[in-house]
């Protein structure tokens, strides 16, 4: 079975974030990226399933500054083929146009499953997997925490209060990993240096960028704070009438 | 451009999800903005019931057997930890 | 004893080999099994296999069963084991790290260690902190501390920070004092700032030997770009480290502990300490400086001289001093030993320490104040105990 983990680097919090002299983007040199922690579940996942008798793991990522680590890790992990498409990814990259690259090459690899993050914390809306799968004509299923694969797959869906799902996805199929079913596991440094000598990072060009659909950021700032509360003084009846008042005044009732 | 806002009711065992609520409520500050209605969509099966308490303008109730699991994991769900 | 087989070694025979490096390594093939590491060793009791049931194993042929217990994460590199073998074996450097090493290798590391790991290798800092920030506890004191590269390209004297007392908010006070007391003495001296990496002593001992190649080799690079005459460190781990570790990978130059480096000037300090301190004192000879590198004398040289200062030993010192707990990844690793141990070796020294009638526990190593400074909120008795470093003593003497 080909397994592939399409991942992404996102900006690493432990940094200030700066935002650029346009007010609404980040300052690219300010910024040191980290891979997102959710495809390093993915990654994880995807090596759990290969260690069962899945098949092979292909990690492909964009080519941004950083990225070289996180695939050469994942090789040490186990992973059998890294791959980066390049492009230009200077001016940032949106989810809209990441899943369509991510689409157009993944279909050439005609995986049989295909795992990502369900989220990123610069991507709380988890858009990448969903608009994956719609391009590739495959099912989605987020806030996967458990896969059993033998003809289907066999996910953990989370929900909210506790509850937790279990579902039949018939393959191809995609899944927006939230948490491995083992945290990603350690690699010592002499592993990865070792996998740099022996694995190699291979690389195709990503399709032209295509951003239509996504939102466009007008203005990127800190929290600002807000204003005070009013306090409403008076019995019950009073109260509750100015309630009212102010529900009609701001368009909720 | 449709003025009106619409809002997929989210609903698990029988019951809305708060959140919806939550969305129907800024759905009625963004519609008060534009002009529309706002409107509920609410896909399930056998959930009819569930469109009485919607603050929407106009509720579209898709009803169909594929929807049995999707959204209303009744029967395939089972509780963690009681 | 078994050479390894030409054909097919099993793991004991290879890991077994591994140990017997020249020019000590060959000594655990004269273990007595006399049980003396065992005995000394703080958490001994609780570990499935301490260092003499280890070899034990290894000689056994059962060292597959040491791979499956997690208890050699209790130890804490303190050096008793290896003090007290009458073989001399290396056993912390040599049997315990290459357990961990091992260990590591295989995938099973505690998470929290891990945590601290990839911090490491990250952020070049194990507590995970920006590197851009890593001498930021210059900005806004009283004392002035240069910066290589950014004020000066030439000093006399290279500080070494070191991680803890970069970033660790108690530490801090640590190099505020020592930067006052170089000011004070008019010392050429020059810091790194964020062109230097942790040292990664406690992580090469954890079992990370690649890592603590990286660290090594980042600093090397660092240390290269400029001129100095030796170079000195108020962490003991750095201390050897860069004494004695880093001269195995080139990089090699004159170095010390801060307490070595003020004792020499004792002349020049003394009349510079003004203020008496109150109650008794006692020194906790840091496992780095004392055991690992027989400094005893100098720390408790620069205590006499301050005034009113009255010098007394608890009941393990010197050469049987008690670890903190923090080497070897015992500084990061206090969830996994509580839950086996529940209790301290911090927590047995504060004891210790109120046994000998001190009310200052002067301390030289950075992982000592907070670790100090905890155990002291867990037992009651200890609420009037103060943990000083050296350095803060004297500067606060020099009011």
């Amino acid at each position: 079975m080909n397994i592939v983990v399409p991942i992404k680097m996102v900006p690493d919090l432990v940094e200030e974030l700066v935002i650029d002299a346009s007010g609404a983007r980040l300052e690219p040199d300010a910024l040191r990226l980290k891979l997102n922690e959710f495809d390093d579940h993915a990654i994880e996942q995807a090596i759990l399933l290969k260690e069962k008798g899945a098949g092979q793991v292909s990690v492909v990522a964009p080519d941004i500054e950083g990225v070289d680590d996180a695939l050469f890790t994942a090789a040490a992990k186990g992973a059998d083929r890294l791959i980066k498409l390049t492009g230009n990814w200077n001016n940032g990259v949106n989810n809209h146009a990441l899943a369509r690259v991510f689409a157009n090459f993944i279909k050439t690899l005609r995986p049989e499953l295909i795992l990502t993050g369900v989220q990123a914390h610069n991507d709380l809306d988890g858009a990448v997997g969903p608009q994956l799968a719609e391009h590739l004509g495959m099912a989605y299923v987020g806030y996967v925490s458990g896969v059993i694969i033998s003809d289907k797959a066999q996910v953990r869906k989370e929900f909210p209060g506790g509850l937790i799902a279990e579902m039949q996805v018939a393959l191809p199929a995609v899944l927006g990993i939230q948490a491995a079913e083992k945290p990603p596991r350690y690699v010592p440094i002499s592993k990865v240096r070792a996998v740099m000598k022996t694995a190699k990072i291979e690389t195709f060009p990503a399709m032209e960028l295509e951003t239509a659909g996504a939102p466009l950021s007008v203005r990127l700032f800190q929290p600002e704070t807000g204003t005070r509360a009013t306090m409403l003084a008076g019995d019950a009846d009073t109260v509750a009438t100015r309630l009212v008042e102010i529900f009609k005044e701001r368009g909720v009732l | 451009m449709n003025q009106d806002i619409y809002v997929v009711v989210e609903h698990l065992r029988e019951q809305v999800m708060d959140i919806s609520y939550v969305m129907l409520a800024a759905a009625r500050v963004l519609a008060h903005a534009t002009g529309g209605e706002v409107i509920a969509l609410l896909l399930g099966h056998d959930v009819a019931t569930l469109a009485r308490d919607l603050a929407a303008d106009r509720v579209l109730y898709v009803e169909h057997a594929a929807f049995a699991d999707f959204l209303r994991t009744r029967t395939n769900a089972r509780s963690k930890g009681g | 004893m078994t050479i390894p087989t030409m054909t097919n070694p099993s793991f004991n025979e290879t890991f077994y080999a591994s140990l017997q490096t020249p020019p000590t390594g060959e000594r655990v093939r004269t273990c007595l099994q006399c049980g003396m590491c065992s005995g000394v060793c703080p958490f001994g009791y609780l570990m499935d296999y301490p260092p003499g049931r280890m070899i034990a194993a290894l000689r056994s042929e059962i060292f597959d069963r040491v791979m499956n217990a997690d208890t050699v994460w209790m130890c804490v590199a303190c050096y008793a084991c290896t003090e007290v073998c009458p073989s001399g074996i290396p056993l912390t450097e040599k049997l315990m790290t290459r357990a961990k090493e091992e260990l590591i290798l295989a995938g099973k590391v505690p998470a929290e260690l891990q945590l601290a790991l990839e911090n490491s290798q990250r952020y070049g800092n194990v507590l995970g902190q920006s590197p851009r920030k890593r001498a930021d506890w210059t900005k806004g004191i009283q004392a002035t501390v240069p910066v290589f590269g950014k004020d000066k390209k030439a000093a006399a004297v290279l500080w070494y920070v070191g991680d803890y007392a970069s970033y660790h908010p108690r530490v801090q006070t640590t190099s505020r004092a020592l930067a006052k007391i170089l000011n004070t003495l008019g010392v050429d001296f020059a810091i790194l700032g964020s062109d230097e990496s942790g040292d990664g002593d406690s992580q090469r001992l954890a079992g990370e030997r690649g890592l603590f190649g990286v660290l090594a080799t980042k600093n090397g690079q660092a240390f290269r770009k400029y001129e100095f005459d030796e170079v000195i460190t108020t962490d003991p781990h750095a201390f050897n480290a860069l004494k004695n570790v880093y001269p195995t990978l080139g990089i090699s130059f004159p170095v010390r502990h801060y307490t070595q480096f003020l004792a020499e000037r004792l002349d020049q300090l003394k009349p510079l300490l003004k203020q008496s301190v109150n109650g008794k004192i006692t020194f906790h000879d840091p496992c780095y400086l004392g055991r690992a590198n027989n400094i005893y004398d100098e720390p408790r040289a620069l205590l006499r001289v301050i005034p009113g200062a009255e010098l007394v030993e608890m009941p393990h010192s010197g050469k049987t001093s008690l670890c903190c707990g923090g080497g070897g990844g015992g500084m990061w690793l206090d969830g996994f030993q509580w839950e086996k141990a529940h209790t301290r070796t911090s927590e047995w020294r504060i004891r210790e320490a109120l046994m000998s009638g001190a009310t200052t526990l002067a301390v030289a190593c950075p992982y000592e104040p907070p670790r100090f400074e905890d155990a002291i909120k867990t037992i009651r008795e200890a609420s009037g105990m103060e943990v000083r470093d050296v350095v803060e003593l004297l500067a606060e003497s020099m009011e």
